[in-house]
């Protein structure tokens, strides 16, 4: 679904060397299980060849002898060739499992790590489904080609050469009879396998629009009542299921012809052995045994070379895999410590960790923040905020209103370093917050956003999120301010509920208080909050502005304002309007003024009002 | 409800027979492959160890008057003329078989998105849209893979026995013994394990499951690692999961290492006691040479389908769980058709509704409406106000038969609502819910989407109407750009005004506005309320707003407040009135006196 919003070639044509060459690469660092995989393949390949040897001994023993034909030996080798073979077979898989498991389990946390440090203008442009799949089916796919694949090339290439050998030894030129099909069998093979592939590929993409298609008719189905549209929806759809049934077929037919094709060549091999195996044996030049071999051989040809077409098909898609995975891993964030920073910090990591001193030398503390002729583009040419200035002294609180897309979310990520400006500078008492530790500034910083996220886990872990080392009891009293405390302990296992997916147990007024929760048990110096504008029932609000006052207390913060009470508390109200400070000071002067505040907050005052008297006059406590 | 197995056998219908022709293909050509070996034997016996065998007379005769050269010629023919004959009937055996599964698939998926849009909405309101998509999606599948391998190579296995052990016993009845003596056991273990390693499986789902979860909260969380700077945790907890599953999905490897080597083991082991004990009789002089290939290559096509027996096992019992899910989404009973439909008027609808003490719950004594009664005439405007939870969507729903009323009764031009055909009562009467869905379509199809008839004209003046039409002409495809993920994002408002476009194009008799405008700014709602006032005397309206400025200009205002209609009348009588009406009119006074104060 995401994938269509940012697409790109599923793969390329050409086998690109140097992506190849890291593969291999790769894969030479588990040489420790990589070796013994390619021996044991090797082995496996060489005792598969020599069934077929054994079975010609037995019959000419028995042939030439008669009764006093000795089968002991043979069943002893037999017995050997059965033993061997099943080590193989066991070690083998053992061993390409645990390639795969672990090269998979290694690209995901590589690239995981990776996304962890990568500047949100990286995410802006790719959707979550889209990281979601290189982390899933990329990295799977490249590991199992590397392992399994590799696997079956050195398998099936000693097979072959095994069993041409054995032929040639035997009989050279039966053996080049016998033979002369293979390259026919393996080039019909490979068309086959790509046709095969192609078109399982379409199938994939025909059933991601099923899927679609069901996500709509379901959250769409009162307004396709209310429009009486059942009829023509169910028909768009049934063209929709005829197209899958379409490709569906297209696939399993071309498999339906894959395998009797294949077969009837490789009986032309049987065929030759037969004919002119049987004549010389008519004549005593051969062996009824060696001729049962030839036939027996003539039929083991066809397996390694499907195996290996198969292999050879999903190459291209392997590389793909390959080119999209590497390319994440090796991106590199545009926001990061430069050199001279991480230079400081390197400096600083062996001494004692002193009072007032940040992990990059400087000053461990914030007096001022001051946003020097501040502008800002996401796409070049298109500017969000144009010329921006502001100075800030710790402790004030900064109100940001005024129209959506003005520009206010923009500010305060650029106060983050989630972007840095394209323009102008942010100076942290008068140095250059690039210039500063990257972990350090994040770390003195507490957000609280307008849609609050919770992680799975506990209601404990989710407030423990804000400071890893808080004790349960500091976990207890971060809740008792942000009021969360009494619905927490209202739940059957208290501090320890499950927290679902997404928290959805829980209503957007209860998940609210506990973000509030997480940002005071961080403890940051600076805050930034963007107030949600939610409706939620008397009550919950009541609770909900308690908190926020408890949040805000002593901090210096920056909030993107909706509540007039949280508009009017603060030391400095900026308008923003078009990337620009529109209207600057406090309420009352503001008021006065009788611009653009004075319109913003009437409306937010009629608006407030009047959800007051519309709210559900006997609130139903928090959920 | 029907047993599963029916469930299946139904959903089959028509298309049994075409599975009994892949049957019969499927043991026509392994009937045919099954004289390979046959003929293999016959040349090595007869032509070139040049001993009396038992085959057909016309064959036997055949060899007669042929050189030992022509008969091998003959012989290497008729194994490619035999590979190729299977071949046929196999390829049509995969042929039917896949045509008549996708068929019954297809047919499923139609059936389940009919069934689905037909569901009331008492349903849709408690399911689960995930789980319901899961169902219509990897169900389905989990039946084809059943349909497609299983069903067929079920028959497989079984007519290799009927055909194959006949044919051996015929040849040798002591070496048939010896060749199929470890085939139970193969049965028993392949049986067994995918029994037991079912849990290991879902383990493995589970904890890719979880990893994934983790993943995905991440990505859309990452605002959050980065604000608390939780990257080394997140990748630790990562870490931990990644672990889990690594070892989970390793351990499921190590299993099936078990049962292919164990496997292999038992298949081999039996091919060697076979070809030795075979070779023993054969020194005897008890056995011919060919005869001894020809039960060494059957047991390799014996093996290779009981070696499946445990996975068609596994295959159809996951069938039979899909196929329950899917049952109970169709044993879902759709929405009824009324018993004694009324005749809808030759002459069309007026638009007059009369709702008389009408009640209504969506859970057993939890009414949401109690004897509510209001009169709209043709052509006018009614303005419904009340507090969150009054109920008045809950009435909106019960105008366009999304729920039936339980009490009261609704007449529509004097026609009793919950008697007039569902299709009918929601063509005449049109509602604008408050969270329009927009399907991925086009703009312009979404617009059309009640009437395909409709020209460029009509919708681009209903566009207009809706005050939407500036914003469509400036998408760089106009009314061609798609909606959502493929195409532009629209805002909320925007997405009301489309789907207010829509109801306006298909003018409906009654047209039914719930808060349709609360996303719309404040200049752009008053303009559409200019334009809906061309509606006034033709057709009726009613309007479901928190905001004043929408409701005062309408005919009637009936205010609700927990399921009971507590004031009703026009705005020059309501803010006269004590109650919701006249707090509401009182606020822009109060933002005055908060004005002046400051």
């Amino acid at each position: 679904m995401a994938d269509t919003a940012f697409q790109e070639e599923d793969y390329t044509k050409r086998l690109d060397w140097a992506v190849w060459k890291r593969i291999f690469a790769r894969a030479f660092s588990y040489r420790q299980w990589v070796a013994p995989l390619i021996v044991i393949s090797l082995s496996s390949g060489v005792l598969d060849s020599l069934f077929n040897l054994v079975t010609r001994g037995v019959i000419d023993e028995v042939a030439k002898r008669g009764v006093d034909a000795t089968l002991v030996w043979y069943a002893l080798e037999y017995g050997g060739l059965v033993a061997g073979l099943v080590a193989c077979i066991w070690l083998f898989i053992v061993l390409a499992g645990r390639v795969a498991t672990q090269m998979s389990h290694d690209f995901r946390q590589e690239a995981f790590a990776r996304l962890q440090d990568l500047s949100f203008s990286y995410y802006d442009t790719r959707p979550a489904g889209w990281l979601m799949a290189r982390m899933t089916s990329d990295s799977r796919r490249l590991s199992d080609i590397i392992a399994w694949g590799l696997l079956d090339m050195v398998w099936g290439t000693t097979l072959m050469v095994c069993i041409a050998g054995l032929l040639l030894w035997m009989n050279w030129k039966l053996g080049l009879a016998v033979l002369a099909v293979v390259p026919i069998l393996a080039w019909v093979s490979l068309a086959f396998q790509k046709a095969i592939l192609a078109s399982s590929r379409l199938v994939r993409k025909t059933n991601s629009r099923l899927t679609d298609a069901f996500n709509e008719a379901i959250n769409g189905v009162s307004t396709t009542k209310v429009l009486v549209r059942e009829e023509q929806n169910l028909s768009e759809f049934q063209g929709l299921s005829t197209e899958m049934y379409d490709a569906s077929l297209r696939n399993a037919i071309q498999s339906a012809l894959y395998l009797p094709i294949v077969l009837t060549i490789s009986s032309v091999g049987v065929a030759a052995a037969l004919y002119y195996g049987g004549m010389r044996a008519a004549v005593g030049g051969l062996s009824v045994g060696t001729l049962i071999a030839f036939i027996g051989y003539a039929r083991q040809f066809f397996d390694p070379i499907s195996q290996m077409a198969r292999i050879f098909s999903e190459l291209q898609h392997a590389q793909a895999s390959a080119e999209r995975l590497f390319g994440l891993i090796d991106t590199v964030p545009e926001i990061r410590d430069s050199p001279e920073v991480l230079q400081a910090i390197e400096t600083h990591r062996g001494a004692d960790p002193l009072e007032g001193v940040a992990e990059d030398g400087l000053p461990d503390r914030i007096e001022t923040l001051e946003f020097e002729n501040l502008s800002f583009a996401y796409k070049e040419g298109e500017e969000v905020l144009k010329d921006f200035s502001l100075k800030v002294r710790a402790g004030q609180r900064i109100a940001l209103v005024g129209p959506t897309g003005g520009g206010k979310t923009t500010i305060v990520s650029l106060l983050c370093r989630f972007y840095e400006p394209t323009q102008g500078r942010i100076l942290i008492d008068g140095v250059d917050y690039r210039h500063r530790a990257l972990g350090w500034l994040q770390s003195k910083l507490g957000i609280v956003l307008q849609t609050p996220h919770l992680f799975s886990g506990t209601i404990r872990e989710n407030i423990r999120y804000g400071r890893l080392d808080a004790a349960d009891e500091e976990i207890e009293q971060a809740a008792r301010l942000a009021d969360a405390h009494d619905f927490i302990m209202a739940l059957e296992n208290g501090y320890d509920s499950r927290v679902d997916k997404e928290g959805a147990n829980f209503s957007t007024g209860q998940k609210q208080l506990l973000s509030f929760a997480r940002a005071i048990a961080a403890d940051p110096w600076i805050l930034v909050m963007d107030e949600a504008t939610s409706s939620v029932d008397t009550q919950t609000e009541r609770r909900i502005q308690r908190a926020l006052t408890a949040v805000l207390e002593g901090r210096t913060s920056f909030v993107i304002a909706h509540r007039l009470s949280t508009i009017r508390s603060a030391d400095l109200i900026l308008v923003i309007e078009n990337g620009r400070i529109a209207e600057q000071g406090a309420h009352h002067d503001l008021l006065r003024r009788r611009g653009a505040y004075y319109n913003l907050y009437a409306d937010q005052f009629r608006h407030e009002r009047e959800t007051e008297e519309l709210r559900e006059a006997v609130a139903p406590a928090v959920k | 409800m029907e047993s599963k197995v029916h469930l299946l056998w139904r959903l089959m219908r028509g298309k049994r027979l075409q599975y009994g022709a892949a049957i019969a293909a499927l043991a026509l050509g392994t009937a045919v492959s099954f004289v390979i070996p046959l003929v293999i034997r016959l040349a090595i016996d007869g032509v070139i160890d040049g001993k009396p065998v038992h085959a057909p007379a016309f064959v036997l005769d055949a060899l007669r008057r042929m050189s030992a050269g022509q008969a091998l010629a003959s012989g290497a023919g008729a194994i490619l003329a035999l590979t190729a004959a299977s071949g046929v009937f196999m390829y049509y055996r995969s042929k039917w078989a896949a045509e008549a599964t996708e068929a019954i698939v297809r047919g499923a998926r139609d059936r389940l998105y009919g069934h689905l849009q037909r569901l009331p909405m008492a349903y849709h309101a408690k399911a689960d849209t995930g789980d319901l998509v899961q169902r219509c999606t990897s169900d389905v599948e989990t039946i084809r893979t059943f349909l497609s391998s299983q069903v067929v190579e079920a028959g497989r296995g079984f007519l290799m026995l009927i055909i194959v052990l006949p044919l051996m016993a015929r040849m040798d009845l002591r070496m048939t013994a010896v060749t199929m003596a470890i085939t139970p056991v193969i049965i028993a273990f392949s049986a067994i394990f995918f029994f037991r390693v079912k849990d290991i499986f879902q383990e493995a789902d589970e904890a890719e499951g979880d990893l994934t979860t983790v993943l995905q909260e991440n990505l859309t969380g990452i605002r959050v690692v980065r604000a608390f700077a939780r990257q080394d945790f997140e990748c630790r907890k990562f870490g931990e999961k990644n672990e889990i599953f690594r070892g989970r999905q390793y351990q499921l490897v190590r299993l099936m290492a078990w049962y292919w080597s164990a496997g292999d083991m038992i298949c081999l082991t039996q091919t060697g006691v076979t070809l030795i004990v075979g070779a023993h009789w054969v020194a005897r002089g008890q056995l011919s040479l060919g005869t001894l290939y020809a039960f060494v290559t059957y047991l390799w096509m014996l093996l290779w389908p009981v070696r499946q027996l445990g996975r068609m096992l596994t295959s159809f019992g996951q069938a039979l769980v899909s196929l329950g899910r899917l049952q109970e989404i169709l044993g879902q009973p759709v929405e009824d058709a009324p018993a004694e439909p009324l005749a809808p008027p030759d002459e069309g609808i007026q638009g007059r509704v009369a709702i008389r003490r009408v009640g209504f719950a969506y859970e057993p004594d939890k009414p949401v409406l109690k004897e509510v009664s209001v009169d709209i005439d043709a052509g006018r405007t009614l303005a419904l106000l009340g507090p969150t939870g009054s109920g008045k969507s809950t009435l909106a729903r019960l105008l366009a038969r999304l729920y039936d009323y339980q009490e009261g009764s609704i007449l529509l031009d004097g026609m009793e609502l919950n008697r007039l055909d569902r299709a009918f009562v929601r063509s005449r009467i049109g509602v604008v819910l408050q969270e329009p869905f927009l399907f991925s379509k086009t703009v312009g199809e979404n617009i059309r989407m009640a009437r395909h008839d409709a020209d460029a004209t009509k919708m681009a003046e209903a566009a207009a109407a809706a005050c939407i039409d500036d914003s469509i002409q400036q998408f760089e495809r106009g009314y061609d750009t798609p909606v959502g993920e493929r195409g532009v994002t629209l805002s909320g408002g925007q997405r009301q005004r489309v789907a207010l476009a829509r109801a306006l194009l298909s003018d409906p008799p009654v047209l039914i506005l719930d808060d349709t405008l609360s996303a719309v700014d404040t200049h752009t709602e008053s303009m559409i309320l200019e334009t809906l006032k061309a509606r006034h005397g033709r057709r009726t309206t009613i309007l479901i707003a928190h905001r004043l400025s929408t409701l005062m200009h309408a005919d009637w205002i009936v205010v609700l407040d927990k399921g009971r209609v507590v004031q009703q009348g026009t705005h020059q009588t309501l803010s006269h009135e004590e109650g919701l009406y006249q707090r509401l009119w009182r606020i822009q006074g109060e933002l005055e006196e908060e004005l002046v104060r400051d």
